[in-house]
Formats: structure tokens, sequence, C-alpha cells
């Protein structure tokens, strides 16, 4: 790849986006360099503008894009490149605005149970034992306020609906892999703030 | 190509408006904050992706 085209900002490339996707079919880092730089901020700035946050944007930028990319020998050119892209970022920030929703409702009706059966508990255990309830209610807690919505909801399909990894990767859309290492960084920071010496231990 | 992304192109095809079209083309004015990390993290991650594809492609034909 030529180096002054690596480097050449998108906007001074005065290629139609067809033409530029048409040379990404070809191989051309260069081409797909610019293209992505032209879109880059368009979708971001439309996904921050319906999430309010920098980490579900970043998700939905990069699912929109991985979409784009794996899908364009399905782009017919039957519209513009621009209503495409910008239809499958649309589709791409409703679906995951709709799944954290389904997401939220999920851990509350989680939560409700858990302070259900607490509620059954504490009827019966001493005042010691209900302190150290309440010590790791909170740290709990705020252990899964630190973490993303969708690892949240994988802690929550995993631990309180027993569902098995696969099921919950396609649920999710995503590896097997990628559930196993979310629930490992979830549990690892439920287990250090519930028994910090366990999980140094670990 | 996975089947996900055969359905969200198809419906990349759905309704919106000019206005819409409009306010995304905005998002270039760039007063977003964004990290550079994820872009150009992000940026490496599409173009293997395309890589590969292009890989598989020669190699059926």
């Amino acid at each position: 790849m030529p180096r002054a085209a690596a480097v050449r900002p998108h906007h001074a490339d005065s290629r139609s986006d067809l033409e530029l996707l048409q040379a990404i079919r070809a191989g051309d880092q260069a081409a797909f360099n610019v293209l992505y730089g032209r879109y880059f901020q368009r979708v971001y700035h439309f996904a921050y503008a319906r999430m309010h946050n920098a980490a579900d944007a970043e998700e939905a930028v990069q699912e929109t894009f991985t979409a784009v990319f794996r899908s364009t020998s399905a782009y017919r050119g039957q519209s513009s490149l621009l209503s495409w892209i910008y239809g499958i970022a649309k589709n791409t920030v409703n679906n995951q605005i709709r799944r954290a929703r389904a997401q939220e409702q999920r851990v509350e009706r989680a939560a409700d149970d858990l302070v259900r059966d607490a509620g059954h508990a504490l009827e019966t255990c001493t005042p010691e034992d209900r302190l150290d309830l309440r010590r790791c209610a909170e740290a709990v807690d705020a252990a899964l306020s630190s973490v993303t919505a969708w690892q949240a909801e994988v802690f929550v399909l995993r631990h309180f609906e027993d569902l098995p990894i696969q099921e919950i990767a396609d649920r999710m859309q995503r590896s097997n892999d990628a559930i196993r290492s979310s629930l490992y960084r979830v549990k690892r920071l439920v287990v250090q703030a519930v028994d910090p010496e366990l999980a140094e231990a670990s | 190509m996975a089947e996900q992304d055969l359905v969200m192109a198809d419906e990349a095809l759905s309704e919106f408006t000019i206005e819409e079209l409009r306010e995304f083309l905005q998002g270039d004015s760039g007063d977003v904050p964004v990290d550079p990390a994820f872009k150009e993290r992000l940026r490496r991650k599409l173009w293997e992706l395309v890589q590969e594809q292009l890989r598989r492609r020669r190699g059926d034909a």
C-alpha cells in the first residue's frame, strides 16, 4: 500500500463510495481506510446520540461495521451506500436498545427473586448473619454495576436462569469464548467483592 | 456470510426519511469524543475481516 494513501485524510479522496467499495473488493486497503474514515464518525455519532454512553456506542459501531463489511458482497447498489450503511446502523442500534430493555427487565425480575429469597433467609438467621448478608448483597450489587449491560445479562442468564453457554452465546450473538471470558470476569469481580482473600488465592 | 448479517443487510433497505439521513451526515461535525484507540483497533479488526473474506472468495473461485 502506498504510504501517502494510508495517511491521506478520507475527505481528501474524491472517489465515490461505490468506487471505494469496488476497490475494497479488489483488496485495496487504502480504499478501505478511506471508506471507514468517511463513515466512522457518522455511525459513532448516531449511536452515541441514542445510547448516551461510550461503551454501548462502541458496541453498536463495531456491530454495524462488522455487518457492513461482512455483507459487502450482498450490496447490489439498489440504494446508495450511505443509506445502506445508515439502515444497518439504525437496525443495529434499535436492536441493541431492545436487548438492553429486555435485559433490564430480566435483571429486575432476578433482583425481585433475590430479595424474596433473602427475605426468607433473614427470617431464620441471627443478627450477625443478617449483617453479613447485607454486606454481601451490597458488594455483589457494586460489582455488577461496574460491568457493561450485556455482561450483567450474561451473568444473570447463566447463574439465575441456568442456561448453557451455547444458548447464551446464541441469544447474545457472541462466541462461546466471549461468553466464557465475560462470565469469568464478572465472577471474579463478584468473588473479589464478597471474599477478597478467596479471590487472591484463586 | 453469517445469516444474521444477511438479514441486517436486507433490513437496511427499510424505510427512513431524508431528514434522518441528513442527521446521520451531520455526525461528521465531530462534537462527540471518540476513543482513538478504539477507532484504530476496530479498523485493524475490520481490515482482517475483509482480507479473510477476500481469501475465502478467491479460494472458492
